[in-house]
């Protein structure tokens, strides 16, 4: 019979937990040789780099705002013609004024000697109308 | 990634990823090259490290990078016998342990390659089952199945 100590389960694994494998060359070494320099460039390239989002960002809400207050002013404006506009609305007394003023002007171009039978005739006309 | 992560998961894996890609290269420079390339694109890529399991990550790039190294050199070597894992005791002048560490050793490097890399992902960088069958691409049940055949290997191989 062998005289070799048996390996129970638990050594196993104890034994598995402890294996190694050597490396060559130190992970500082390689870190500063490959890395430092390259991480330390891309920070500083990163640094220089406009922030183009952070930019279009900022315009985007301020532009936002900017369309919103205008057309907010806008609309206002237009409801406010509008308003002005019913309240314009001819009413009968202006209509009469209008009518006046259009006969006044009308007057002027009359000859002297057509002036009376002109006259009549609008006479009738607005009494009629 | 911000170059404070970046060295922090630097820190943490770049030694394990080196182990792992020597005990299936057998080759320091190799497996150096091939760390530092798959931290190289983490680096160029800005791999962000909240997207999922970054050890994972680290291992199933540098998996599928040794990989397609082996197909491009056509590197198909028979790795039997020059594997360099050693065992990591404290120094002492017991002659029994110093017998069982030499045949635990000589047993490790007697297991199958697939096996044998399975269980040391496993034991020695304490990757879990499911971790190991993302990064192989293989199912959760075929790893334990290796693992278990492979302890039982080296059971076998160690009280023979």
């Amino acid at each position: 019979m062998s005289d070799k100590k048996q390996f129970s389960d638990q050594e196993i694994n104890d034994l598995l937990s402890k294996v190694e494998i050597p490396l060559e060359k130190d992970k500082d070494l390689i870190w500063s040789e490959k890395f430092e320099s390259l991480v330390k460039e891309d920070a500083i390239a990163s640094s220089k780099e406009p922030s183009v989002f952070q930019l279009y960002w900022q315009y985007g809400i301020a532009a936002s705002f900017a369309i919103l207050l205008v057309s907010a002013f806008y609309f206002s404006s237009q409801n406010n013609v509008l308003e002005e506009a019913n309240l314009l609305e001819i009413t009968p007394d202006t209509e009469l004024d209008l009518l006046a003023d259009q006969t006044m002007i009308e007057s002027l171009f009359v000859e002297d000697n057509e002036f009376d039978e002109w006259f009549e005739e609008q006479y009738v006309l607005s009494s009629v109308n | 990634m911000t170059a404070k992560d970046f060295k922090m998961i630097y820190d943490l894996h770049f030694d394990d990823l080196r182990r792992y890609l020597t005990f299936r290269s057998r080759d320091q420079d190799l497996s150096g090259d091939i760390a530092q390339d798959v931290f190289m694109k983490v680096w160029t890529k800005k791999i962000e490290i909240g997207s999922g399991n970054i050890k994972s990550l680290l291992f199933k790039m540098a998996t599928d990078e040794f990989i397609s190294h082996t197909r491009k050199k056509k590197v198909e070597k028979e790795y039997t016998d020059s594997i360099d894992i050693r065992l990591m005791l404290e120094p002492n002048t017991d002659d029994d342990l110093s017998d069982k560490k030499q045949r635990f050793e000589k047993a490790l490097n007697q297991l199958p390659e697939k096996q044998k890399t399975t269980l040391m992902m496993n034991k020695m960088q304490g990757l879990t089952h499911k971790e190991i069958a993302e990064i192989l691409n293989l199912s959760q049940k075929a790893i334990e199945k290796r693992i278990r055949l492979a302890l039982e290997t080296l059971k076998q191989n160690l009280n023979q």
